[in-house]
């Protein structure tokens, strides 16, 4: 309805037709300490709904908006140009029930299954009678899925699958999704985008969230976003540890914005490990590798995941290999739990960049590989200098999802009103102790469309306020940048702080954890915290300040990382991906719950929330010949 | 404050790199074809005059020097007919009825058109010559 | 680890700060390092204030294009063991103004993308979600390759016409087009032809290739715009010499 800009105090929201595309660019200079560089203010833009983070989610959110009401005007604010956004990097493919041999209540299992019983059943029956429609959707707005001869999408199992479900675009699917999404919001004018803006503080007032400031890093201008919604899709925090393979914008940034607000962070301390990284860089060899028969093999030749309750190998001749929910195709976290016994046990390969196991693709044949996975050819031989037709990939471990997040509902709201949170950010939640693969991309797809569509209706008859409670945030929020970029030269650089945030997580909150490593964690955070204060940076400029936003990054990424690390020493169990050696068992009595992590002047406080079980009562995770019984058993 | 920095090269873009500059050179070729066409038609225009100023242009032509220039047109010619053939595959849609065609034969297929062609003009020649 | 060096040489410009230069850095040699690494070795522990976009690091969201020594390159895919013993000249993609150091202005190619209406058009009513347009892995074959492309501008960069021309579309843009063009659920192909077959679109391409020599993931965007003259020829001269027929 409206894209206004305005100073005037009368104009405060309400749905008046816009009068055009110009932004005021009057700046407002305000008060700031003598010596400090100028930060220019952009008055306020208004819209109707904002949307922080451009990736699947932003860009599903926006276009839900649009089709629920064409009457909003839609701001669309990343720090980076939307094609940029990390959806690009996922490979593998995109669960949904579409095929007749399998069944909405296989899906709901595996996941709840997979998520060792943390996930809400509700969302995840929500999420999985979605999950079809959303899918079509994307068929329809262009995406090119792999196809069978008929015409019809095609389908390829996953690992924690009884039935394969995945769909794919050979194994580049996140970026297929993405770029189709991504075209196709440029058909619709209600939506604006702020490319390259980042945002850096959220504005309340009312009790309702109202907007948001953020930097142009074209200019260096501060800029104030109005709306009545704001839908945070900001992806998650895979950089807070060293071995990665999320992109360097994976910094949490949106989960900052929501904790410093006063909104819960849940589920913190779980984090994917996906078990075929590249020794070096992390790059992600795709779970489809596995898919599609590819083993697993540590240093003397042996599939090993047959020594961890994964179920016993056919031969990679057989035609019923590899079978759904065993061995290869076991979940995420097992397998990468598995390596770290082998590792133990002294049977890994020694690498220059620690030690790894081998992925061996090549009874697949040239052809199948070329087909199916292409890409993982094309990075084994760009980054490893290995080609999988003839020679086995070097994989290991290597962090990949954040299953925790922002906590919303199953319509993404948070306990803020008027801030929502959707994807890899959010923690609705569908993935509990340990995502399922091929379950991200389409929870970017339900849950950034559910959002999009619930803000749209929430806006409508909402008011923005104006007065000193915004003017004083603003305010705030220009003193503390000036005052990072005012800082003298010579304090800590962001690169070294930011080496040790990760190694401490790396060290204290990897794979297997326990009291000693969390709690020397959470001491090194907090001294980090203090210096992260004391950070200056070498960039004096005002335009595309990169070392500017790493410093805004950092900031919040030492916040989040100590959320983590509190709710993981408070969590005194094992469960999926949180695997702590001092409690090895499930304790479904104490912690059949979720944590939430709220920001405090102190340590994050931890508090928790009941799991919604409706028909799946918690049980053993059985994978194997004996999974798929006991899958059906439940349904 | 702003200003974006305008780092484009202006007429001497062909300097900027070695396949610029072939390029370049390949667009260039047209001229000494053109040169060739025109002193064909020289050639016609003068046969159709008397016998001296044909035999005077005709030795002309097989001057050293204008031996060199149809040798380095000849040249140009091949290169640009070889360079355009080898990139007409990418030109032309990538399947016929549902079926990808090979790059290698669209290639092949000109080479032997091109061969096919030569071969007819020089057999009429030669018949022309020979009656 | 080693003890070996390698020299970059980094084009250095801030707008708001003098003229542009070159400035030398120093940094450690890894055999497995891509000219990214070393970029970023200088941000993190020599200078803050050198800037350039990068995230994936694996070849796919397309933000870390410069020109390495000279040649469009995804500086996360540049060895630095193809470049020794160096130095190594890093620029900001060429044709592009440059905003700050290695950032350039994409503004006009994100108005070209848009111009070429890169998505499904379709003449149904309404969407009907209830199933899939089907499409046969053969029909999926035509357009596979012109849908990988990663907006990375290398072509861009390549391309000698968009150095002189600024309004030419250029080649990924126009690759998308065709891309949609050949998808065989697409309707939209008459209103993009109205784009594509302007002064500014195809013709100006002169077939200089150079944009599907420095194409990362081989979209080969000198083909699609040649597709499209093709067809554009066949069109005109059906127009031309049958009047009555309807336009393909």
């Amino acid at each position: 309805m409206h894209r206004r800009t305005s100073n005037e105090p009368g104009a405060t929201g309400g749905f008046t037709h816009a009068t055009g595309q110009s932004r005021d660019r009057r700046a407002v200079r305000l008060q700031r300490p003598p010596g400090v560089p100028k930060i220019t203010f952009v008055n306020q833009t208004r819209h109707d709904v904002l949307i922080i983070g451009a990736g699947g989610a932003g860009l599903r959110a926006a276009m839900a908006v649009v089709e629920a009401n064409p009457e909003l005007s839609i701001g669309l604010v990343s720090k980076v140009y939307p094609m940029r956004s990390h959806t690009v990097s996922a490979e593998g493919g995109m669960a949904a029930v579409i095929k007749s041999n399998d069944a909405r209540e296989h899906h709901i299992y595996d996941t709840i299954s997979g998520s060792d019983w943390l996930a809400d059943q509700d969302a995840v029956e929500m999420f999985v009678d979605e999950a079809p429609r959303e899918l079509i959707q994307l068929e329809h707005w262009g995406c090119p899925w792999s196809r069978e001869d008929s015409g019809h999408v095609a389908v390829r199992p996953f690992g924690g699958m009884q039935i394969e479900r995945t769909w794919y675009a050979a194994d580049k699917t996140g970026f297929h999704v993405l770029h189709a999404l991504f075209q196709t919001s440029l058909q619709f004018s209600q939506i604006t985008r702020y490319d390259e803006y980042f945002a850096t503080s959220l504005l309340t007032a009312d009790g309702r969230c109202q907007g948001c400031v953020a930097l142009e890093l074209r200019t260096g201008e501060l800029h104030v976003l109005r709306a009545n919604a704001v839908i945070i899709c900001t992806g998650g925090f895979g950089r807070i540890f060293p071995f990665t393979t999320n992109g360097s914008i994976k910094t949490g940034d949106g989960l900052a914005l929501a904790y410093r607000a006063g909104v819960a962070l849940k589920d913190m301390e779980f984090v994917q490990y996906h078990p075929t990284g590249l020794p070096g860089t992390g790059i992600l060899i795709t779970e489809a590798s596995r898919g599609e028969g590819g083993i697993l093999l540590n240093s003397e030749g042996r599939r090993y995941l047959q020594d961890y309750d994964l179920g016993e190998p056919l031969d990679v001749h057989d035609p019923r290999h590899p079978q759904n929910r065993t061995m290869e195709l076991g979940p995420r976290d097992r397998l990468s739990q598995a390596f770290m016994h082998e590792q133990a046990a002294g049977r890994t390969f020694d690498g220059d960049y620690g030690d790894y196991v081998q992925l061996d693709v090549r009874h697949l044949g040239e052809d199948r590989i070329d087909t199916r996975i292409p890409f993982v050819r094309e990075l084994a031989s760009n980054y490893a200098g290995i080609d999988p037709v003839v020679e086995p990939i070097p994989v290991r471990p290597v962090v990949h999802y954040t299953m925790g997040g922002i906590d919303t509902d199953v319509h993404g709201a948070t306990t803020l009103p008027g801030l929502y949170a959707a994807g890899e950010c959010a923690c609705v939640s569908i993935n509990g102790a340990n995502r399922l693969g091929s379950n991200s991309l389409t929870e970017l797809v339900v849950f950034g469309a559910r959002a999009g569509r619930h803000a749209a209706a929430a806006v409508v008859g909402q008011q923005l306020s104006d007065g000193p409670e915004i003017d004083r945030q603003v305010a705030a929020e220009n003193d503390r940048l000036s005052e990072l970029r005012g800082r003298p030269a010579g304090g800590e650089r962001v690169a070294v702080i930011r080496d040790g945030l990760t190694t401490a997580m790396e060290a204290g909150a990897g794979i297997f954890r326990d009291e000693a490593s969390l709690s020397a964690c959470c001491a090194t955070l907090r001294e980090l915290e203090e210096r992260v204060a004391r950070i200056s940076l070498d960039d004096s400029s005002p335009v595309y300040n990169t070392e500017l936003i790493s410093a805004l990054e950092i900031d919040g990424m030492v916040d989040i990382s100590q959320a983590l690390a509190h709710a993981a020493l408070d969590r005194t169990e094992s469960r999926g991906s949180h695997q702590r050696t001092d409690y090895a068992t499930r304790d479904d009595a104490n912690y059949l719950k979720h944590s939430m992590a709220y920001r405090t002047d102190g340590d994050p406080r931890i508090e928790y929330k009941d799991v919604v079980i409706t028909r799946w009562p918690p049980a053993e995770r059985v994978y194997g010949s004996s999974g798929d019984k006991d899958g059906k058993s439940a349904t | 404050m702003n200003r974006p920095l305008d780092r484009r090269l202006g007429w001497t873009w062909w300097t900027r790199n070695g396949s610029y500059f072939r390029i370049f050179l390949r667009e260039a070729t047209s001229a000494f074809i053109l040169a060739e066409i025109v002193l064909f038609m020289l050639l016609i225009h003068k046969a159709g005059q008397d016998a001296e100023t044909y035999l005077a242009y005709r030795d002309f032509l097989w001057h050293p020097l204008m031996v060199v220039f149809h040798l380095v047109a000849l040249a140009f010619a091949l290169w640009h007919t070889i360079s355009f053939f080898l990139i007409a595959p990418n030109a032309l849609p990538s399947q016929v009825a549902g079926r990808r065609i090979p790059a290698a034969f669209i290639v092949g297929q000109q080479f032997a058109g091109l061969a096919a062609v030569t071969l007819l003009l020089f057999l009429w020649v030669a018949w022309v010559g020979a009656t | 680890m080693s003890d070996t060096t390698i020299r970059l040489e980094v084009f250095r410009y801030r707008p708001d700060n003098g003229g542009p230069s070159f400035q030398s850095y120093d940094v450690p040699y890894h055999d497995d390092w891509v000219v990214l690494d070393a970029l970023n070795y200088v941000k993190n522990y020599i200078d803050g204030s050198l800037s350039f976009r990068w995230s994936c690091r694996m070849g796919v969201c397309g933000s870390c294009g410069m020109q390495v020594n000279g040649e469009p390159s995804l500086t996360c895919a540049a060895f630095l063991r193809d470049h020794m013993p160096g130095p190594v000249r890093v620029e900001p993609l060429t044709n592009f103004p440059v905003e700050r150091d290695l950032v350039v202005d994409m503004n006009g190619f994100m108005e070209k993308l848009d111009h070429v209406k890169p998505y499904l058009v379709r003449e149904d009513e309404a969407d009907d979600l209830s199933a899939e347009y089907l499409q046969t892995p053969v029909q999926l074959d035509r357009y596979k390759q012109f849908s990988m492309c990663i907006n990375c501008m290398l072509c861009y960069a390549a391309c000698p016409v968009i150095g002189r021309v600024d309004d030419f579309i250029g080649p990924a843009a126009l690759a998308l087009a065709q891309r949609y063009n050949l998808d065989s659920r697409d309707q939209g192909k008459q209103m993009r032809q109205d784009v594509i077959f302007q002064n500014e679109g195809i013709w100006e391409c002169t077939f200089v290739g150079e944009c599907s020599e420095v194409c990362p993931k081989h979209v080969d965007p000198a083909g699609a715009i040649q597709q499209a003259k093709l067809e554009g020829a066949v069109d005109y001269y059906k127009r031309l010499l049958m009047p009555w027929a309807r336009r393909s």
